[in-house]
Protein backbone atom coordinates (compact mmCIF):
# COMPACT_ATOMS: atom_id res chain seq x y z
CA UNK A 1 0.00 0.00 0.00
CA UNK A 2 1.40 3.73 -0.81
CA UNK A 3 0.54 6.35 1.28
CA UNK A 4 1.00 10.20 -0.60
CA UNK A 5 1.01 13.61 0.88
CA UNK A 6 1.05 16.50 -0.90
CA UNK A 7 3.02 19.22 0.80
CA UNK A 8 1.83 22.56 -0.85
CA UNK A 9 -1.31 22.82 0.96
CA UNK A 10 0.57 22.38 3.99
CA UNK A 11 3.52 24.53 3.53
CA UNK A 12 3.16 26.81 0.79
CA UNK A 13 5.68 27.32 -1.94
CA UNK A 14 8.33 27.84 0.59
CA UNK A 15 8.51 25.09 2.55
CA UNK A 16 10.16 26.49 6.37
CA UNK A 17 7.36 25.52 8.76
CA UNK A 18 9.62 23.20 11.09
CA UNK A 19 5.85 22.65 13.17
CA UNK A 20 4.28 21.44 9.82
CA UNK A 21 6.91 19.33 9.15
CA UNK A 22 7.21 17.36 12.38
CA UNK A 23 3.54 16.52 12.69
CA UNK A 24 3.83 15.11 9.25
CA UNK A 25 6.98 13.30 10.00
CA UNK A 26 5.29 11.81 12.92
CA UNK A 27 1.46 11.31 12.09
CA UNK A 28 2.12 11.19 8.20
CA UNK A 29 5.33 9.26 7.74
CA UNK A 30 6.51 7.01 10.30
CA UNK A 31 3.41 5.32 11.11
CA UNK A 32 3.11 4.23 7.36
CA UNK A 33 6.74 3.27 7.23
CA UNK A 34 6.73 1.32 10.49
CA UNK A 35 4.08 -0.93 9.13
CA UNK A 36 6.45 -1.22 5.95
CA UNK A 37 4.46 0.85 3.49
CA UNK A 38 5.64 3.41 1.26
CA UNK A 39 5.64 6.60 1.61
CA UNK A 40 5.58 9.17 -1.14
CA UNK A 41 6.22 12.98 -0.40
CA UNK A 42 4.73 15.03 -3.42
CA UNK A 43 6.82 18.32 -3.43
CA UNK A 44 4.49 19.95 -6.88
CA UNK A 45 4.55 23.54 -6.49
CA UNK A 46 7.26 23.99 -4.15
CA UNK A 47 10.23 26.26 -5.34
CA UNK A 48 12.24 26.14 -1.91
CA UNK A 49 13.09 24.90 1.37
CA UNK A 50 15.43 25.02 3.97
CA UNK A 51 18.14 22.44 5.41
CA UNK A 52 15.75 22.61 8.38
CA UNK A 53 12.69 21.89 7.27
CA UNK A 54 14.13 18.36 5.43
CA UNK A 55 15.96 17.50 8.71
CA UNK A 56 12.62 17.45 10.46
CA UNK A 57 11.01 16.10 7.69
CA UNK A 58 12.73 12.90 6.95
CA UNK A 59 15.65 12.60 9.10
CA UNK A 60 14.57 10.73 11.62
CA UNK A 61 13.24 7.82 9.75
CA UNK A 62 16.52 7.58 7.96
CA UNK A 63 18.32 7.39 11.67
CA UNK A 64 16.08 4.70 13.14
CA UNK A 65 15.46 2.53 9.40
CA UNK A 66 18.24 3.87 7.32
CA UNK A 67 18.72 2.63 3.77
CA UNK A 68 14.79 0.88 4.44
CA UNK A 69 13.40 4.29 4.68
CA UNK A 70 15.48 5.40 1.74
CA UNK A 71 13.50 2.00 -0.13
CA UNK A 72 10.38 3.04 1.47
CA UNK A 73 10.14 7.15 0.92
CA UNK A 74 9.48 8.59 -2.32
CA UNK A 75 10.07 12.01 -3.12
CA UNK A 76 8.31 13.62 -6.42
CA UNK A 77 8.16 16.60 -8.50
CA UNK A 78 11.28 17.54 -6.48
CA UNK A 79 13.08 20.87 -7.54
CA UNK A 80 16.28 20.51 -7.62
CA UNK A 81 16.96 23.13 -4.38
CA UNK A 82 14.80 20.27 -3.14
CA UNK A 83 16.76 17.80 -4.17
CA UNK A 84 19.73 19.44 -3.21
CA UNK A 85 18.67 19.68 0.42
CA UNK A 86 17.09 16.41 0.37
CA UNK A 87 20.33 14.52 -0.41
CA UNK A 88 21.93 16.29 2.08
CA UNK A 89 19.94 15.18 5.06
CA UNK A 90 20.38 12.06 3.75
CA UNK A 91 23.89 12.02 3.76
CA UNK A 92 24.40 13.13 7.40
CA UNK A 93 21.64 10.81 8.26
CA UNK A 94 22.80 7.60 6.64
CA UNK A 95 26.68 8.28 8.32
CA UNK B 1 18.87 57.12 36.32
CA UNK B 2 17.79 56.41 32.94
CA UNK B 3 19.58 53.77 30.96
CA UNK B 4 21.09 55.41 27.37
CA UNK B 5 22.21 54.40 24.43
CA UNK B 6 24.17 56.50 22.08
CA UNK B 7 24.29 56.45 18.12
CA UNK B 8 26.59 56.91 15.85
CA UNK B 9 26.02 58.91 12.82
CA UNK B 10 26.88 55.57 10.72
CA UNK B 11 26.91 51.75 11.77
CA UNK B 12 26.98 49.61 9.50
CA UNK B 13 28.49 45.72 9.92
CA UNK B 14 31.55 46.50 8.37
CA UNK B 15 32.12 49.09 11.33
CA UNK B 16 29.06 47.92 14.16
CA UNK B 17 31.89 48.16 16.85
CA UNK B 18 31.26 51.82 16.29
CA UNK B 19 27.74 51.21 17.81
CA UNK B 20 28.84 48.73 20.35
CA UNK B 21 31.65 50.09 22.29
CA UNK B 22 30.53 52.59 23.39
CA UNK B 23 27.36 51.61 24.99
CA UNK B 24 26.42 49.19 27.74
CA UNK B 25 23.06 47.21 27.02
CA UNK B 26 20.58 46.60 30.00
CA UNK B 27 20.17 42.85 31.28
CA UNK B 28 16.33 43.12 31.28
CA UNK B 29 13.43 44.66 29.13
CA UNK B 30 13.52 48.28 30.73
CA UNK B 31 13.46 50.83 27.94
CA UNK B 32 16.16 53.19 27.36
CA UNK B 33 16.61 56.32 25.60
CA UNK B 34 18.44 56.55 22.18
CA UNK B 35 20.61 59.85 21.77
CA UNK B 36 23.13 60.90 19.07
CA UNK B 37 25.14 63.54 18.50
CA UNK B 38 24.33 63.91 15.57
CA UNK B 39 21.53 64.79 13.76
CA UNK B 40 20.98 61.95 11.00
CA UNK B 41 22.38 59.00 11.70
CA UNK B 42 22.76 56.09 9.15
CA UNK B 43 22.52 52.43 10.87
CA UNK B 44 22.06 48.83 9.58
CA UNK B 45 18.97 47.41 10.54
CA UNK B 46 20.20 44.97 13.20
CA UNK B 47 20.47 47.84 15.15
CA UNK B 48 17.07 48.57 14.77
CA UNK B 49 16.53 44.79 15.41
CA UNK B 50 18.35 45.25 18.69
CA UNK B 51 16.84 48.07 20.05
CA UNK B 52 13.39 48.52 18.95
CA UNK B 53 12.15 45.78 21.82
CA UNK B 54 14.18 48.26 24.83
CA UNK B 55 13.43 51.32 23.26
CA UNK B 56 11.55 54.24 23.59
CA UNK B 57 10.33 55.16 19.99
CA UNK B 58 12.56 56.88 18.29
CA UNK B 59 13.02 58.39 14.83
CA UNK B 60 16.49 56.89 14.28
CA UNK B 61 15.53 53.47 14.48
CA UNK B 62 14.05 51.95 11.26
CA UNK B 63 10.44 49.69 11.30
CA UNK B 64 10.90 46.17 12.55
CA UNK B 65 8.51 43.40 13.18
CA UNK B 66 7.78 40.88 15.67
CA UNK B 67 8.04 37.19 14.69
CA UNK B 68 6.55 34.61 17.47
CA UNK B 69 6.20 31.57 15.17
CA UNK B 70 7.00 30.26 11.86
CA UNK B 71 3.11 31.65 10.49
CA UNK B 72 4.04 35.51 11.55
CA UNK B 73 7.03 34.45 9.11
CA UNK B 74 5.07 33.52 6.61
CA UNK B 75 2.73 36.20 6.83
CA UNK B 76 5.75 38.51 6.19
CA UNK B 77 7.18 36.48 3.67
CA UNK B 78 3.74 36.67 1.61
CA UNK B 79 2.77 40.69 2.88
CA UNK B 80 5.97 42.28 2.97
CA UNK B 81 8.80 40.51 0.56
CA UNK B 82 6.84 41.35 -1.83
CA UNK B 83 7.68 45.36 -1.75
CA UNK B 84 11.00 44.55 -2.24
CA UNK B 85 10.29 43.31 -5.47
CA UNK B 86 13.28 40.59 -5.59
CA UNK B 87 14.49 38.35 -8.87
CA UNK B 88 13.59 35.10 -7.93
CA UNK B 89 16.97 33.35 -6.90
CA UNK B 90 17.55 37.02 -4.08
CA UNK B 91 14.07 35.97 -3.07
CA UNK B 92 15.02 32.15 -2.27
CA UNK B 93 17.95 33.16 -0.62
CA UNK B 94 16.19 36.03 1.32
CA UNK B 95 13.85 33.36 2.72
CA UNK B 96 16.05 30.72 3.43
CA UNK B 97 18.11 33.15 5.47
CA UNK B 98 15.42 34.46 7.37
CA UNK B 99 13.58 31.32 8.17
CA UNK B 100 17.06 29.83 8.96
CA UNK B 101 17.42 32.54 11.74
CA UNK B 102 14.01 33.29 12.86
CA UNK B 103 13.98 29.12 13.40
CA UNK B 104 16.82 29.25 15.25
CA UNK B 105 16.14 31.72 17.75
CA UNK B 106 12.65 30.27 18.19
CA UNK B 107 13.92 27.00 19.03
CA UNK B 108 16.99 27.80 21.30
CA UNK B 109 16.46 31.40 22.91
CA UNK B 110 13.94 30.39 25.58
CA UNK B 111 12.01 33.61 25.27
CA UNK B 112 8.29 34.25 24.72
CA UNK B 113 9.00 37.74 23.55
CA UNK B 114 9.59 35.97 20.02
CA UNK B 115 12.73 37.23 17.60
CA UNK B 116 12.54 41.03 16.04
CA UNK B 117 13.36 41.69 12.84
CA UNK B 118 14.09 44.27 10.10
CA UNK B 119 15.16 44.67 6.68
CA UNK B 120 16.49 47.92 4.40
CA UNK B 121 16.98 48.11 0.70
CA UNK B 122 20.31 50.06 -0.03
CA UNK B 123 19.38 51.21 -3.39
CA UNK B 124 22.83 52.67 -3.86
CA UNK B 125 24.44 49.38 -3.28
CA UNK B 126 21.73 47.47 -4.28
CA UNK B 127 22.02 45.90 -1.21
CA UNK B 128 19.12 44.46 1.31
CA UNK B 129 20.20 44.28 4.94
CA UNK B 130 18.88 42.10 7.45
CA UNK B 131 18.68 42.21 10.91
CA UNK B 132 17.55 39.37 13.19
CA UNK B 133 17.49 39.64 17.24
CA UNK B 134 16.64 38.31 20.07
CA UNK B 135 16.74 38.82 23.57
CA UNK B 136 16.80 35.24 24.56
CA UNK B 137 19.56 33.00 26.89
CA UNK B 138 22.08 33.39 23.99
CA UNK B 139 24.21 30.68 22.52
CA UNK B 140 26.74 30.10 25.26
CA UNK B 141 23.75 29.20 27.67
CA UNK B 142 22.16 27.11 24.50
CA UNK B 143 25.35 24.97 23.96
CA UNK B 144 26.64 25.19 27.74
CA UNK B 145 26.15 21.35 28.28
CA UNK B 146 28.20 20.00 25.46
CA UNK B 147 30.62 22.78 25.89
CA UNK B 148 30.94 23.72 29.34
CA UNK B 149 34.40 25.73 29.35
CA UNK B 150 33.55 28.04 26.49
CA UNK B 151 33.45 31.43 26.67
CA UNK B 152 31.05 33.77 24.39
CA UNK B 153 33.09 33.83 21.68
CA UNK B 154 34.57 30.05 21.82
CA UNK B 155 30.85 29.28 21.59
CA UNK B 156 29.42 31.08 18.70
CA UNK B 157 32.75 29.75 16.54
CA UNK B 158 31.36 26.66 17.54
CA UNK B 159 27.87 27.04 16.54
CA UNK B 160 29.01 27.96 13.57
CA UNK B 161 30.61 24.84 12.90
CA UNK B 162 29.04 22.17 10.89
CA UNK B 163 27.16 18.73 12.68
CA UNK B 164 27.30 21.20 16.40
CA UNK B 165 23.82 21.49 17.73
CA UNK B 166 22.93 22.20 21.27
CA UNK B 167 20.74 19.97 21.99
CA UNK B 168 22.88 16.97 20.86
CA UNK B 169 26.42 15.54 19.69
CA UNK B 170 25.32 13.09 17.92
CA UNK B 171 26.28 12.70 14.48
CA UNK B 172 23.43 13.47 12.24
CA UNK B 173 21.79 15.56 15.02
CA UNK B 174 18.29 14.30 16.34
CA UNK B 175 15.22 13.98 15.19
CA UNK B 176 15.27 18.54 14.76
CA UNK B 177 18.25 19.71 14.60
CA UNK B 178 21.45 18.51 12.54
CA UNK B 179 23.76 21.93 13.29
CA UNK B 180 23.76 23.06 9.57
CA UNK B 181 21.80 25.88 9.88
CA UNK B 182 24.26 28.78 11.08
CA UNK B 183 26.91 27.05 8.77
CA UNK B 184 24.80 27.59 5.77
CA UNK B 185 23.52 30.95 6.30
CA UNK B 186 27.24 31.74 7.06
CA UNK B 187 28.61 29.94 4.44
CA UNK B 188 26.12 31.57 1.82
CA UNK B 189 27.72 35.17 3.37
CA UNK B 190 31.05 33.73 2.45
CA UNK B 191 29.59 32.78 -1.27
CA UNK B 192 28.19 36.27 -1.64
CA UNK B 193 31.62 37.87 -0.69
CA UNK B 194 29.28 39.70 2.02
CA UNK B 195 29.13 40.57 5.67
CA UNK B 196 27.97 38.13 8.10
CA UNK B 197 27.57 39.22 11.72
CA UNK B 198 27.41 37.03 14.92
CA UNK B 199 26.96 38.56 18.15
CA UNK B 200 26.12 36.65 21.59
CA UNK B 201 26.98 37.52 25.52
CA UNK B 202 30.25 39.17 24.81
CA UNK B 203 31.45 37.48 21.97
CA UNK B 204 30.77 38.92 18.08
CA UNK B 205 32.14 37.27 14.95
CA UNK B 206 32.31 38.85 11.55
CA UNK B 207 33.35 37.78 8.12
CA UNK B 208 34.11 40.45 6.38
CA UNK B 209 33.39 41.44 3.52
CA UNK B 210 35.90 40.05 0.49
CA UNK B 211 36.88 42.28 -3.04
CA UNK B 212 37.69 38.97 -4.54
CA UNK B 213 35.08 36.78 -6.11
CA UNK B 214 37.61 33.57 -5.69
CA UNK B 215 37.69 32.02 -1.74
CA UNK B 216 37.23 28.31 -0.78
CA UNK B 217 34.24 27.91 2.22
CA UNK B 218 35.79 26.62 5.06
CA UNK B 219 34.30 24.74 7.95
CA UNK B 220 36.67 26.38 10.54
CA UNK B 221 35.35 29.86 11.20
CA UNK B 222 38.58 31.32 12.71
CA UNK B 223 40.04 30.43 8.86
CA UNK B 224 37.60 32.39 7.56
CA UNK B 225 38.35 35.98 6.34
CA UNK B 226 36.98 37.77 9.81
CA UNK B 227 36.87 39.31 12.91
CA UNK B 228 35.89 38.78 16.35
CA UNK B 229 36.76 38.88 20.02
CA UNK B 230 35.16 38.32 23.60
CA UNK B 231 35.07 41.78 24.64
CA UNK B 232 32.27 43.35 23.64
CA UNK B 233 29.35 45.21 25.69
CA UNK B 234 27.21 42.36 27.02
CA UNK B 235 23.88 41.74 24.70
CA UNK B 236 21.44 39.21 26.62
CA UNK B 237 20.36 37.10 23.60
CA UNK B 238 22.02 36.54 19.94
CA UNK B 239 21.97 38.98 17.19
CA UNK B 240 22.42 38.48 13.66
CA UNK B 241 23.11 40.64 10.32
CA UNK B 242 23.55 39.64 6.93
CA UNK B 243 23.73 41.81 3.74
CA UNK B 244 22.93 40.58 0.58
CA UNK B 245 24.19 41.88 -2.20
CA UNK B 246 21.36 41.59 -4.97
CA UNK B 247 21.35 40.29 -8.51
CA UNK B 248 25.05 38.29 -7.89
CA UNK B 249 23.67 35.13 -7.22
CA UNK B 250 22.10 33.47 -10.86
CA UNK B 251 21.61 30.22 -9.57
CA UNK B 252 20.75 29.58 -5.50
CA UNK B 253 21.17 25.62 -5.75
CA UNK B 254 24.34 25.93 -6.78
CA UNK B 255 25.46 27.88 -3.76
CA UNK B 256 23.69 25.52 -1.86
CA UNK B 257 25.26 22.11 -3.34
CA UNK B 258 28.46 23.84 -2.80
CA UNK B 259 27.43 24.12 1.00
CA UNK B 260 26.29 20.64 0.97
CA UNK B 261 29.83 19.43 -0.22
CA UNK B 262 31.45 21.35 2.64
CA UNK B 263 29.29 20.36 5.25
CA UNK B 264 29.73 16.32 4.34
CA UNK B 265 33.31 16.89 4.23
CA UNK B 266 33.98 18.29 7.66
CA UNK B 267 30.79 16.77 9.56
CA UNK B 268 31.99 12.71 7.64
CA UNK B 269 33.40 10.95 10.35
CA UNK B 270 37.53 10.31 10.31
CA UNK B 271 39.10 6.97 10.05
CA UNK B 272 41.46 6.68 12.92
CA UNK B 273 44.40 4.65 11.49
CA UNK B 274 46.84 3.22 14.33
Amino acid sequence: MTHTIVLLPLVHDFAQNKDIATSIRQKEIMPFLTKNEEVILDFSGITGSTQSFIHALIAEPLQIYGTVALKLLKFKSACPILQTLIGLVIDYSLI
Amino acid sequence: MIHQITLPNSAFLGNFEKFLTPNTFPLDNTKVDLTSPYKWVSLHPLVSAMLAPISHKSPFLSSVITIHNSLDLEDFFSKTLPSYQLNSQDLLLTKYILSELTRNTLEHASTPDGVTLALTHSVKTDTLRLGVSDRGVGIKTTIRRLYPDQTDYETIITALTPGVTGTTNFSGGNTQNAGAGLFFVKSLAHQLGSHFLLYSGTGLFKLLKRKTIRSILKPDSLEDHASGSNDFPFWHGTAVGVDIPLNKITDFNTALTQIRAKFMSSTEPKAQFI
